[in-house]
């Protein structure tokens, strides 16, 4: 049973909320520009001397410019209600590095245009230590149509983070006002650790009879070696489809392949967020972004006697290595 | 084109087109205009600099510096608010045109602009003044969309602006639509205050403040041969309503419309005798009736000068057409005299009490003048109620030879006419029994002469030009018939005086009002028949008279402009306050069972909260410290801290000059000084991303310890 001042509390926190809501207007800020205020400052001169004159052209001026103050406010109002944004990722985003991003912003009304909107951050928001992204802007979207613009984001830290809070702006008609609404709070993205340019040559010896197993295109890599029936096993992928058909019976290609070069990563023990393994996490991902351009190497990833990662090779591997060591570490507190 | 190229041309557009409206009223010079043109061409012409220099800006505040004192001067010690606003506001945008380089100025030129349509608004009452308008405001509109793009782009940075560019020149067609569209909804509401917004005009801002061009024949002296020369003038200079339009309107109405009137001829000159006034006006109702000499209204009114049952003519025995009478509302052109023309004989004139152009008081001028002192520049209107149909020539003979005692001046000759002048005078009316025969004998004489507006110069010298007229060239135009007449008349004992006005008017079928032209002036006399009053006799032979006025292929195009001129004056220029009220009750609010305070009592508690609010949110702006960001409170808490362990930054420092001044002291912090100098530099002057964030840079700040000296 709820205690009675329990209740009158939660309820007040209740309405509480609510006025915040209304208040806020829908997540909207209005911001008046210099060139608002100034035409504000025009209008109000202008009905004085209309009101004080009598002329009949002065009312008319004065009319046109309180209905385009009306109209600003209306018709950007309508365009962020025809906007609808979305961010989507284009390259992985590594921590202290610029990413390419899209955003795709979407006209959600079937007769008029969208025009004049931009994606940028959220002024309002306390951007130390977040991520930032580049603005964007678009000019006119067609009814019902998509457009998709291009845009950098640069996240200091790794881990699983939200993307930096985004608004859709805008100034239409005449940028007198700038009305903005905040986008709703995407689900987290992974942003891996910091990478740079490393110094790492593997060695390069070939040993001949093993199937490509990790690689994308499945009998592609290395020298044509023989010929051997389909055993159990085997990737269908790498079926001779030709000699088979001929042979009527299922028949591997086997090709020369350089020897797999173990490659073991050590991940020393620490916390997030402490600059020497926030260092060292960084060195580990430099390396396997490095090991890419060698495919016989194998990269592994153990911590001490545990092993992490078995070594493998190929972006799948890469990826799932990335993965670990973007949100490696010991949380604080 | 680009976008910043699109932008600049609207923006030279819509201040030529402000400028226009304000040129056109006479605002400015057109040679102020086209030297502000010149400059804004060149200004065009020249690479524009990415930046405007220091000491560019130094010389261009010297230089409008200079202007506004002119300015002043010239508006307290010359009395030319108007012109020098304008021609300030003119050198205000070829400034602007010379550094253009950001949006701000751009802002600024469309501020100029608006304020030069605004000052349009206020002084040209033309029919051009709409039209150009609605160019404006597509203009405008298109101009202020392309800037807050443009704005955006500068906002944004490089690549954004770029792609604003590209985007905007593939959807201008879209742009364009959008910004019509816009000005359009604009100009709705702009007509919606217009027609509904009461007017509460206390008139500190009269309608044209600048001088109008006198028109030549209207003021108070009149050379002779001066008059005529107006007659190839072919605008529309009065409209006139009947109050009774017959279903199918002459359309030519032969009515003298009475304007300047003068009593004294010397020197080949007409003008008024000083104190010499023979009529007057008094307030009826609310109109000004005409009186004669003895002060009696020509209206008939009871023994407390009450109107008797509406506005009527008072009875004249021995004129049967004495109380018939003529009523029309005359829209009167700028003619830059004080003025109001009235048809025949004027019995009554009343100011319209509504719209902008109202005359409030009238004044009666020398020798049955009306005069509208202090009248508004542009076009107003009036009523007229005119005795129009003249005695008939029996009732005129019936006169006989009135007595003429009080009337000397009115027959004045000048003593330099010769006697071949008066001898010809004498001849002419030798046989006349009345004083109706006699006018009849001149006019007979006159009626055999040239009518011509091109004046030879007389061969032999003359003492008179009229002399030159009756016995050299027996040419002339109406001014030289009107005034031998008159002195012919006078020298036959007859009096007389010269009138100016115009004769006749064509009727427009467009507009459904009668039209005078410039070119109808003319010249006639009026001769005194005794207690029958003033009686227009037109000695100029009907050759010479104006006529009705030629349509050509254009005739019904210059119908409908001049209709669409009228109408414009009368539902946009004069709409006024009883308009509003007509218009709603056609609507169906009758706004006379309104309760409550009117709301002419409610503007100055409205003005007052109004000046109150603003006053507040001045006193707040002033207050308001500007924003300081985040990086530069961290510096400045650094840089107190570093003063108060005794070093001190000099003020021409950067942070890293700073920081290798201390360095090369060796002193100990000097390189983690350093180290934040680089990273506050980097955030609040780097390029955003990659750049420490404001929590590095708080920690950068706590690192640096000094330790004091």
């Amino acid at each position: 049973m709820i205690e009675p001042a329990a209740q009158t509390i939660r309820s007040a926190r209740k309405r509480s909320a609510w006025w915040r809501r209304r208040l806020r207007a829908a997540d909207r800020s209005l911001q008046i520009t210099k060139a608002g205020w100034l035409f504000i400052a025009f209008t109000l001169a202008l009905g004085f001397a209309a009101i004080n004159s009598g002329s009949n052209l002065l009312h008319f001026l004065f009319g046109t410019n309180m209905t385009l103050i009306i109209v600003s406010g209306v018709l950007s109002e309508r365009m962020l209600q025809r906007a609808s944004c979305r961010v989507v990722e284009v390259d992985r985003l590594h921590a202290g590095r610029e990413s390419a991003m899209r955003v795709e912003v979407d006209n959600t009304s079937a007769h008029a245009y969208l025009l004049a909107v931009a994606v940028e951050r959220d002024e309002d928001f306390d951007h130390d230590g977040q991520g930032r992204q580049q603005a964007t802007f678009a000019v006119a979207v067609p009814p019902g149509e998509r457009v998709t613009l291009p845009t950098r984001v640069w996240m200091p830290t790794r881990g699983r983070h939200r993307l930096p809070p985004l608004v859709v702006a805008t100034s239409y008609p005449f940028g007198l006002f700038i009305k903005r609404r905040r986008l709703p709070v995407a689900d987290p993205v992974t942003v891996y650790p910091r990478v740079f340019a490393v110094d790492h040559e593997p060695p390069a010896d070939t040993t001949v009879g093993h199937l490509d197993h990790a690689h994308g295109r499945a009998g592609r890599v290395g020298e044509f070696h023989a010929l051997r029936d389909y055993a159990d096993g085997d990737d269908a992928r790498h079926i001779h489809w030709r000699v088979s058909a001929r042979r009527r019976n299922p028949v591997v290609a086997e090709r020369e392949h350089p020897r797999q070069h173990e490659h073991w990563l050590e991940l020393q023990p620490g916390r997030t967020g402490e600059p020497r393994f926030e260092a060292h996490v960084s060195w580990l991902a430099s390396m396997v972004v490095a090991n890419r351009r060698h495919p016989d190497v194998s990269t592994g990833l153990r911590s001490g006697k545990q092993t992490l990662v078995t070594p493998g090779s190929g972006p799948g591997h890469e990826q799932r290595l990335l993965d670990i060591l973007a949100v490696t570490g010991e949380q604080a507190g | 084109m680009s976008l910043i190229r699109q932008r600049d041309i609207l923006a030279v557009v819509q201040i030529a087109l402000a400028t226009t409206t304000v040129v056109w009223a006479g605002g400015t010079t057109l040679w102020a205009a086209l030297l502000a043109a010149l400059f804004v061409a060149h200004a065009f012409v020249r690479p524009l600099p990415a930046i405007t220099t220091v000491s560019v800006q130094r010389r261009w505040t010297v230089g409008v510096g200079l202007a506004v004192c002119a300015t002043a001067y010239r508006a307290f010690a010359w009395a030319q608010i108007l012109d020098a606003g304008v021609d300030l506001l003119l050198l205000l945008a070829v400034q602007r045109f010379y550094c253009r380089q950001q949006t701000r100025e751009h802002l600024q030129l469309m501020l100029i602009g608006a304020l030069l349509m605004t000052v349009g608004a206020v002084i040209n009452a033309d029919l051009n003044y709409p039209i150009i308008l609605v160019a404006y405001l597509g203009v405008a509109a298109m101009a202020l969309l392309l800037n807050q793009l443009i704005a955006a782009g500068e906002r944004h940075g490089a690549t954004v602006h770029m792609a604003i560019d590209r985007h905007a020149r593939r959807h201008g067609g879209v742009l364009w639509r959008s910004a019509l569209g816009v000005a359009g909804v604009a100009a709705a509401g702009g007509v919606a205050v217009f027609l509904f917004f009461p007017r509460f005009g206390i008139g500190t801002f009269v309608r044209g403040m600048q001088p109008t061009q006198m028109t030549s024949g209207f003021s108070n002296e009149v050379e002779l041969g001066h008059f005529g020369t107006i007659r190839n003038d072919e605008r529309v200079i009065m409209r006139v309503v009947p109050d009774r339009i017959e279903p199918e309107p002459l359309p030519h109405l032969p009515l003298y419309f009475r304007g300047s009137s003068f009593d004294r001829y010397r020197d080949g000159r007409w003008d008024h005798t000083p104190s010499a006034f023979t009529t007057g006006l008094v307030r009826l109702l609310d109109s000004w009736a005409v009186t004669d000499e003895a002060g009696v209204p020509l209206l008939a009114t009871d023994r407390s000068r009450r109107v008797v049952s509406g506005l009527l003519p008072r009875p004249i025995a021995g004129f049967a057409h004495s109380t018939s009478s003529w009523g029309s509302t005359i829209t009167l052109e700028d003619l830059g005299t004080e003025l109001m023309f009235a048809p025949s004989q004027p019995l009554a004139v009343t100011p319209l009490a509504e719209g902008f152009g109202v005359v409030h008081r009238l004044r009666p001028g020398q020798e049955g003048q009306i005069l509208a002192p202090n009248r508004p520049a542009g076009p107003y209107r009036y009523r007229t109620l005119s005795r129009v149909q003249p005695p008939s020539p029996a009732e005129l003979r019936a006169v006989g030879h009135p007595v003429t005692d009080n009337l000397v001046r009115y027959l004045e000759v000048p003593a330099e006419l010769s006697p071949a002048f008066r001898q010809l005078a004498t001849q002419l009316t030798a046989k006349a029994s009345t004083q109706a025969d006699k006018v009849d004998a001149v006019l007979a004489h006159l009626a055999d002469f040239t009518y011509t507006v091109d004046l030879l110069p007389f061969e032999r010298p003359v003492t008179d030009p009229i002399e030159g007229f009756l016995f050299e060239t027996r040419a002339g135009h109406c001014e030289y018939f009107a005034t031998a007449a008159a002195l012919l008349l006078r020298e036959a004992g007859v009096p007389t005086r010269l009138v100016n006005g115009y004769l006749g008017a064509d009727w427009n079928p467009v507009g459904g009002y009668y039209g005078v032209r410039q070119a109808q002036a003319h010249s006639w006399i009026e001769v005194r028949f005794g207690h029958l009053g003033w009686i227009t006799v037109d000695p100029t032979p009907a050759s010479g008279r104006p006529g009705p006025g030629a349509l050509g292929t254009i005739g019904p195009i210059e119908q409908w402009v001049d209709a669409l001129r009228n109408a414009y004056l009368k539902r946009v220029i004069d709409f006024g306050f009883d308009d509003q009220m007509d218009m709603l009750s056609q609507l169906g609010f009758d706004p006379s069972r309104r309760r409550g305070p009117p709301l002419r009592a409610v503007v100055p508690w409205f003005a007052a909260i109004l000046a109150a609010g603003l006053g507040w949110w001045t006193w707040r702006r002033l207050r308001r410290q500007p924003p300081v960001s985040a990086e530069v409170r961290i510096y400045r808490r650094l840089l107190a801290r570093l003063a108060r362990a005794g070093f001190p930054r000099q003020d021409h420092e950067s942070p890293t000059a700073f920081a290798l001044r201390l360095r090369a002291h060796k002193v100990e912090f000097a390189d983690s000084l350093l180290v934040f100098a680089r990273g506050y530099e980097a955030v609040r002057f780097g390029s955003g991303p990659g750049s420490p964030d404001r929590s590095t840079l708080r920690r950068l700040a706590r690192q640096v310890r000094p330790t004091a000296r």
